[in-house]
């Protein structure tokens, strides 16, 4: 496995985004310029430059149509993904920390920071579409479709996701809580005491079922979202910062290291900075992927489960194409099913 | 050899659809013909129709005017990474970590002639005492002759006390070492070049031709024993630059030899003798 080093950005990533065909990457960093590669050769196919000020989140709708970033300049672009053209902009109260479009890709969400006296609130803003073309039919509204401001007693959201349908919106807390809202109107539904320092990301599964947390406390776990109910906890050494669910195969990578602001004082060897590969099922630790100076801010998997990349702090993608090994890869106790299925078939077949 | 040239290559096309290359090449001295039979076939691969529009859409931003193809600034290939899946990962890892170790530590690339450590000779007294202590142990205790400077094995003798503390200890840190940031302002090593100056002299004025050989037994045989004589060359020639250090065995005979050198005449040439300095670097 050759990883191919995207560098085109200044400063440590924020989140790194794969398409639905998985052809195109779409990555964002604590510099204002977000950019979209290739991901087959890791070529660049462009810059989407407009932002005064860290980006910290990207997200590219599913027909590739249109990307929205949400920056620390108090703004949210829409931006034409074939031209780079930013085509609209929201002006928020705070900074914005997460931005995700639905499935349906017409409305997306915006996690806004709780500073100067706001409270913090995941906002959901509408991108009306052409049916047939997918284009924008009219301007779209400054207003937010729907505001969830903080529930009460809880601390400020730090990621949001959108589950199959646009049905639900799974929100991770600074406290480790994770609360569920109704994804047309915004009301809350429930709330899980999930982790015990703040999530710090949150993916779907490919159908949108179930969705894996990471937190600062060292722990991923992949939670139920119509029943809430955790069904796996993979622990780790590290504090994690990111964490995806692999289509193809039965597997989650996650990524973390020690604290940005401890990096100098330890060396890589010590900082734990390797993507890790566990299990689904079985929660067993089964591979590192090394090679970041830092540690791994955002993972993400193409929609294929093809391939996955990882930015780290150390300012650089790395992309990575699973070889034959990965897909090869089998539990013995998987391998004897298997076996034991040929089998059954060859003599029901004679 | 590798001036001869080699015809063009050739091309043929076939009637069965397949070509003919003859080309030639040139591998160690001899000529060969190289002929290859191609056949060229088209694959074609199935994509999603919009990934294969998305292929040709001009670039934009920073990369409006780059050329097509990745672009080496901001795409670069990785080092090869080899992701071996298992639950047994670890254990593996650790074992090749451990192999790797101990090829590294059996494998004595330098030994020293004094100590058998693994530093180079250069005068040891364990040379600034790193890795196998046993051996610097050893070495000391069987030849009690090597220890010639007091300052040099003082320091060796403390050298050997951390390492079996198990701690590094820096040279400039070691018992006998002075400080750098003295008022002196000169450090450790240069003391020690100081003692060697009040018994080294410089002469100048050297016939071109005279080397440390000619120089120990034609002109400086009178002086006893001469534990050092070092003719200053031109880095890239290897000339004699008519410049010598000769150090001698004390101080009074240095000082004989240089009212004796001073003005003689050898190899054609007067001499000019005196004592060698300290080069003081300008700042």
């Amino acid at each position: 496995m050759r990883p191919i080093l995207l560098k085109g950005h200044e400063r440590s990533l924020t989140q790194v985004k794969f398409n639905r065909e998985g052809d195109l990457i779409f990555s964002c960093a604590k510099d204002s310029v977000a950019s979209v590669w290739y991901a087959i050769n890791g070529e660049r196919l462009g810059t989407f430059e407009g932002h005064q000020g860290t980006i910290w989140s990207i997200d590219v709708d599913r027909f590739t149509q249109y990307a929205v970033t949400g920056s620390a300049d108090f703004s949210i672009k829409l931006w034409d993904v074939q031209t780079g053209q930013n085509v609209y902009t929201w002006k928020t109260k705070t900074p914005v920390r997460r931005v995700e479009f639905s499935p349906s890709g017409d409305k997306f969400l915006a996690v806004l920071d709780g500073v100067m006296g706001y409270p913090g609130s995941v906002t959901v803003y509408e991108v009306p579409r052409d049916n047939q073309t997918q284009q924008l039919s009219q301007e779209p509204s400054e207003e937010p479709l729907y505001n969830i401001l903080t529930h009460e007693g809880f601390e400020i959201a730090a990621v949001a996701a959108w589950s199959f349908l646009d049905r639900y919106i799974a929100v991770g807390h600074k406290d480790g809580r994770v609360s569920k809202y109704d994804g047309d109107t915004g009301e809350f539904i429930d709330a899980l005491e999930l982790h015990t320092q703040s999530v710090s990301d949150v993916q779907f599964s490919p159908d949108g079922t179930y969705f894996i947390t990471s937190s600062r406390d060292s722990d991923a776990k992949l939670v139920d979202i119509e029943t809430l109910e955790v069904l796996k906890t993979y622990e780790t050494d590290c504090p994690l910062n990111s964490a995806c669910i692999t289509p193809l195969k039965q597997f989650v990578i996650l990524g973390g290291g020690q604290d940005a602001k401890d990096v100098t004082t330890t060396s890589s060897r010590e900082g734990k900075f390797e993507a890790r590969l566990y299990h689904k099922i079985f929660q067993d630790e089964i591979g590192r992927v090394k090679g970041h100076f830092g540690p791994l801010n955002c993972v993400a998997v193409s929609p294929q489960g093809t391939s996955y990349a990882s930015g780290g702090e150390d300012g650089f993608v790395r992309l990575h194409h699973f070889d034959k090994s990965y897909f090869d890869f089998k539990y013995d106790v998987e391998k004897s099913v298997e076996a034991q299925k040929h089998m059954q078939g060859l003599e029901s077949s004679a | 050899m590798s001036a001869v040239s080699v015809p063009a290559p050739v091309v043929v096309e076939n009637p069965d659809g397949t070509k003919t290359i003859v080309s030639y090449k040139i591998d160690n001295g001899k000529k060969y013909r190289v002929t290859q039979k191609v056949r060229e076939i088209k694959v074609t691969e199935k994509v999603n129709k919009s990934v294969a529009a998305r292929k040709n859409w001009h670039k934009f931003g920073a990369e409006q005017n780059s050329a097509p193809g990745p672009d080496y600034s901001t795409t670069q290939l990785g080092e090869e990474i080899v992701l071996r899946l298992g639950t047994q990962w670890r254990k593996i890892e650790e074992e090749e970590e451990q192999k790797a170790k101990e090829s590294k530590g059996g494998e004595k690339l330098i030994t020293c002639r004094i100590c058998g450590g693994n530093h180079y000779t250069m005068h040891c007294p364990f040379k600034d005492t790193m890795g196998d202590a046993s051996a610097a142990n050893g070495g000391a205790g069987g030849d009690p002759a090597i220890s010639g400077d007091p300052a040099v094995d003082g320091g060796a003798g403390a050298g050997e006390g951390e390492i079996i503390a198990g701690k590094y200890v820096p040279p400039s840190r070691r018992a006998g070492a002075r400080d750098p940031s003295s008022s002196n302002n000169l450090d450790a090593y240069r003391d020690q070049r100081e003692r060697d100056d009040a018994k080294t002299l410089k002469i100048m004025q050297l016939n071109e031709n005279a080397d440390e050989n000619t120089l120990r037994y034609e002109l400086l045989f009178p002086f006893g024993r001469i534990p050092k004589v070092v003719v200053v060359r031109n880095r890239e020639t290897g000339r004699s630059r008519g410049i010598a250090y000769v150090t001698f065995e004390t101080e009074e005979i240095a000082e004989t030899a240089m009212n004796f050198l001073n003005g003689r005449g050898f190899m054609n040439l007067i001499l000019n003798a005196d004592w060698s300095k300290p080069k003081v670097k300008e700042e």
